[in-house]
């Protein structure tokens, strides 16, 4: 410790106050230093605190030892916190790790879980296509797809979005709508840690609901109407809950066959995972239903402006899980 | 189950975090909560004032879409928002952490990054399911590290935040200065601390015992005279 002979160890007390006799006026001057706000300090400072660090990792292995109970080691724990958290604090990291996470580690999260995303949006067609078949084949079970007053308005010619916003303002309605989106996502995939079943029902049945209600519209003339309601914040808002079911399914294989490092690390890990993509997920959420609300009730947008908005939209979603496109920024800002 | 986690340094000596259980967190979300219900009764208090003035109720205005929406959704979003802009702005803190002693941080024990901060708040939806933070609370209590859902997915633990080190320092000091071992001065600091919550014949008894063993025989067993004693014996030569 900066040179001082260490007396031996058995002689514990004496060790204690030998400690606290050459080391006290040091610990205060990185108590200080760690105090103190970092952007006000130097280099000297910096590399004050960094070789303190050490210094003060040892004391408090030696006190540990020597004076388990003492005010010394609980001191030197909390000086050792302090110094500790002044270098792994990164400086003012916020808004660049925000920039991370949707630059970088998105598309990773993506690019990790590209099997999963393939496979749930595979069983959600095939699940759309159950829906329709199910509707041809037994038009009465539109029932478990529709409440009874949704069929009585679209037997009468009518969709029940037609006056929703006589109903609701649209500010009010988006808030709803946003909220009821993150749930259902967020729902999907934590019904993942029940070995991915409960994802995987979550889009069966988000899936036949959908190829029912299209299929039970259409007999009615109503299919067209139903598009044009859907289409510009239907395509992100399914993708979204795609990807969450696909964050679903990786928790599921995690808690079905975690591998070497065991269960909870391997659901800590796919956790992770799941969290980035879920990040990614409510800002386009929340973008989606602000169109549900604004764009999708107001008959003032034709069928191609939807359609248009809503391809626009998927496509920057798309963007954001590749992440080239981000990554070209970069390029381009470091070349210039 | 472990009320502290000790974290990686790479120095070879663990970094001890003590654990915030089911208590500091509630305290610190109730703090929080009441500041967002003060805000939005500010605002509405605000609002009213500002009707009132510009009369606007009474030119039949004052129910349409407009200020309807004027009037909803900044509490709304004072409600949303309050933790995740606050979090990212004070680095994983906010006001009600802060005044409840506690902090959230990252498996390396800095404070966490936005992403992480995002994804818990987003969670918080779970958390908070189906009322009350019913599924949070019962997290934090089963859970080794007590933490809620949002934090296993983040990857963030909530640790009590001790007083600086600068404090007790000045308490070390008198340790080392007292003339006698340095056990014994410690036991006298922490006795004088406590000395209004013990028990009298206890503290007499506790006085007695440390005078002794430093090789003091006071002149009575009053206790305001052992108290003198113990003040002297800390008392640098």
């Amino acid at each position: 410790m900066n040179g001082n002979p260490s007396p031996p160890e058995s002689a514990n007390p004496r060790l204690w106050e030998h400690l606290l006799s050459v080391r006290l006026e040091r610990w205060r001057r990185l108590a200080t230093l760690a105090a103190g706000r970092r952007r006000d300090q130097d280099l000297a400072a910096a590399r004050a605190v960094l070789s303190g660090y050490g210094e003060v990792a040892r004391d408090v292995a030696l006190a540990r030892r020597t004076a388990p109970d003492s005010l010394t080691r609980r001191t030197l724990e909390t000086l050792y916190g302090d110094l500790h958290r002044a270098l792994a604090e990164a400086p003012s990291r916020r808004w660049r790790d925000l920039v991370t996470l949707f630059v970088d580690h998105v598309p990773r999260a993506a690019r990790h879980l590209r099997a999963e995303i393939a496979s749930v949006v595979a069983l959600f067609i095939i699940s759309i296509i159950a829906g329709v078949l199910l509707l041809r084949v037994y038009p009465d079970t539109a029932g478990v797809f529709l409440s009874p007053q949704m069929i009585e308005t679209v037997q009468h010619g009518q969709l029940w979005t037609d006056d929703i916003l006589n109903v609701v303002p649209s500010s009010v309605l988006s808030i709803n709508l946003m909220t009821n989106n993150i749930a259902v996502a967020l729902t999907c995939l934590t019904l993942g840690l029940f070995y991915g079943l409960g994802t995987l029902y979550i889009i069966c049945l988000n899936g036949m609901m959908l190829g029912g209600v299209f299929a039970y519209t259409h007999r009615f003339g109503l299919g067209d109407d139903l598009y044009r309601f859907v289409i510009a914040h239907g395509l992100v808002e399914l993708s979204v809950i795609c990807l969450a079911g696909a964050a679903g399914l990786s928790l599921g294989r995690a808690i079905a066959r975690p591998g070497a490092h065991g269960r909870i690390a391997a659901v800590r890990a796919a956790m992770r995972q799941a969290g980035v993509l879920t990040a990614v997920a409510v800002p386009f959420l929340i973008g989606s239903g602000i169109i549900e609300a604004y764009v999708s009730p107001n008959p003032e947008f034709t069928t191609a402006a939807r359609t248009v908005i809503g391809v626009l939209w998927f496509g920057v979603l798309v963007l954001a899980l590749d992440g080239r496109v981000w990554r070209g920024f970069r390029v381009a800002r470091t070349t210039r | 189950m472990d009320s502290y986690i000790e974290l990686e340094s790479g120095t070879g000596t663990g970094v001890i975090e003590n654990l915030a259980g089911a208590g500091s967190r509630s305290y610190a979300y109730i703090i929080d909560w009441h500041i967002r219900i003060l805000l939005v009764v500010c605002w509405y208090l605000g609002c009213m004032a500002w009707l009132q003035t510009v009369n606007l109720l009474g030119s039949g205005r004052g129910s349409d879409l407009g200020s309807l929406m004027w009037l909803n959704v900044p509490p709304m979003l004072i409600y949303v928002l309050y933790h995740p802009i606050l979090e990212l702005a004070m680095l994983g803190n906010t006001p009600g952490k802060r005044y409840a002693g506690v902090a959230i941080v990252d498996e390396s024990g800095a404070p966490p990054g936005a992403g992480a901060i995002l994804i818990r708040n987003v969670f918080r939806l779970i958390d908070s399911l189906p009322f009350a933070y019913t599924i949070g609370l019962i997290t934090v209590m089963t859970t080794a590290r007590h933490v809620r859902f949002g934090d296993m997915v983040a990857g963030t633990v909530m640790v009590k935040r001790t007083a600086p080190a600068t404090d007790s320092l000045d308490t070390l000091e008198r340790i080392r200065n007292a003339p006698v071992d340095a056990e014994t001065a410690e036991l006298a600091i922490e006795l004088l601390a406590r000395w209004k919550t013990i028990a009298p014949s206890r503290r007499v008894a506790l006085a007695t015992g440390l005078l002794e063993r430093a090789g003091i025989a006071p002149e009575n067993t009053q206790a305001k005279t052992l108290r003198r004693e113990l003040e002297r014996m800390l008392q640098p030569l």
